[in-house]
């Protein structure tokens, strides 16, 4: 029996996306079994961040409709063979599922796999209630920016509520030079306010829009600074404990001589 | 005709001087026109003595308008805060209090009718509303409205007070913007018409 992991926020654009595909992808390297189900139903974006676009045929309303059975709906990511996708319905809306049926279709998926990755659409109506219904953790996203804050509280009031506790938090697109500089809130002002245990911090990093363009998974990119912080946060998962990526501001003389000359730092 | 009718300030109240009082309806209409310019100068809350010689009625219709505007009849609000003597004021504590053992987090709301006791942080964009005192064993963010229903002696205590915003009665008051806050707990509570913070004792 697998674990069923809800990937949440409350507020829209701060890597819920992103965040599924890369942890669904650091554990399908590690090679465990493991499907992503695009929850945001009328407004799938996953299967484009996946790269799996063109193959869908069927999709999660089919499978809870009837339409086809739950293998049928499964797409196979051929770059790793552990991975799969459930895509969400494009021309359905929210209401098109129940919080009953999406509690039965985690419990079908955690018998086969070993980490179902569900990604909660934003909001706190129905797509987010349905999202959260199957699932036995939550991961909250969110920025350093005052909105997406008071969204992430929002977010674990009503994950307490819903009986999810201890939700484990991921601050997605932090800029540590104006962290530095007192311009952006830090790690700390966060976790004053919100008061969970932090699972990772990814840093700002370009490469993310690059790869989220192509289809690919960052994750599977050595060179980026947050593929290397998604790994972390897959190792925290999978039980290791790995110590927080040192963040901290070097933009000295010699730290550029050393990134013109390609040495990586953090 | 308009120094028929003078507002002295004494001692943190006003005094509703009347010089004239045979014709009552137009002491009210000049009242009615009078409060609404004065608005400024008279903070929400703040008491005013009506003259003795005011029968029942005219008291009530008085109050009544100084009430639509923010002002308290100084009889009223003594009689509102006339002291309980032990054993009421012993009940009354063990009676009207709630206990929330947890974070208030963004959208959760408490009301009580009597003192509210909250075990862990206000977040912002929370509120809790009572009846009388609040007390939060941790930080205020939220918005905190004591005295709900207009008691003017409520006070909100916390460990640190970076409120959105503080109530008390019908008064508001807001945060000052970038001032660092002490280490110490602090109480609100309302002075002379104004919400205040002070250190709690």
């Amino acid at each position: 029996m697998g674990e069923v992991i809800v990937v949440t926020s409350g507020k829209g654009g701060v890597g819920k996306t992103t965040t599924t595909a890369n942890l669904g992808t650091g554990f399908a390297v590690m090679g465990k079994k493991v499907v992503l189900v695009d929850a945001d139903i009328g407004l799938r974006n996953l299967d484009v961040v996946m790269g799996l676009e063109n193959r869908i045929v069927y999709d999660l309303v089919d499978v809870t409709e009837g339409n086809c059975r739950l293998k049928q709906a499964l797409i196979r990511d051929k770059r790793y063979p552990s991975l799969y996708l459930l895509p969400a319905a494009q021309t359905r809306d929210k209401n098109a599922v129940s919080p009953d049926q999406m509690r039965q279709l985690c419990y079908e998926l955690a018998q086969d796999f070993d980490y179902v990755f569900i990604d909660c659409p934003a909001g706190i109506e129905q797509g987010f209630k349905n999202a959260i219904a199957g699932a036995d953790r939550a991961i909250v996203v969110t920025t350093p920016e005052v909105a997406a804050v008071r969204d992430a509280d929002r977010i674990i009031g009503l994950l307490e509520a819903e009986g999810k506790h201890n939700p484990k938090l991921i601050v997605n697109r932090i800029r540590p030079w104006m962290v530095k500089r007192g311009d952006m809130m830090g790690i700390d002002d966060i976790i004053e306010i919100l008061a969970v245990d932090l699972l990772g911090v990814i840093p700002e990093d370009e490469y993310i829009v690059i790869s989220t363009n192509r289809g690919e998974p960052a994750v599977a990119n050595p060179a980026s600074q947050a593929s290397t912080a998604y790994k972390n946060i897959v190792k925290r998962l999978s039980g290791e404990n790995v110590a927080f990526m040192q963040l901290d501001v070097n933009r000295g003389f010699f730290s550029r001589i050393r990134r013109f000359l390609g040495f990586r730092e953090g | 005709m308009a120094d028929d009718m003078v507002f002295k300030g004494a001692g943190g109240e006003f005094q509703l001087i009347l010089n004239d009082v045979t014709n009552f309806d137009v002491v009210l209409e000049q009242l009615r026109i009078k409060l609404p310019l004065a608005s400024e100068f008279f903070c929400c809350g703040t008491t005013v003595r009506l003259p003795a010689k005011l029968t029942a009625e005219q008291r009530t219709k008085i109050t009544e308008l100084l009430a639509e505007h923010g002002l308290v009849n100084a009889d009223d609000d003594q009689v509102n805060s006339q002291p309980l003597d032990e054993h009421e004021r012993h009940e009354r504590h063990e009676t009207k209090a709630l206990i929330v053992s947890k974070t208030l987090r963004s959208g959760q709301k408490v009301t009580y009718e009597g003192s509210v006791v909250v075990v862990g942080d206000v977040n912002p964009g929370a509120e809790v509303i009572a009846g009388e005192d609040i007390i939060i064993l941790g930080s205020c963010r939220g918005v905190a409205h004591a005295g709900v229903a207009g008691n003017v002696s409520a006070t909100i205590t916390a460990n640190k007070i970076i409120a959105t915003q503080l109530r008390i009665a019908g008064l508001i008051a807001r945060a000052p913007d970038g001032m660092d806050k002490p280490a110490y707990v602090e109480t609100a509570r309302i002075k002379d018409g104004i919400v205040i913070i002070e250190p709690a004792n």
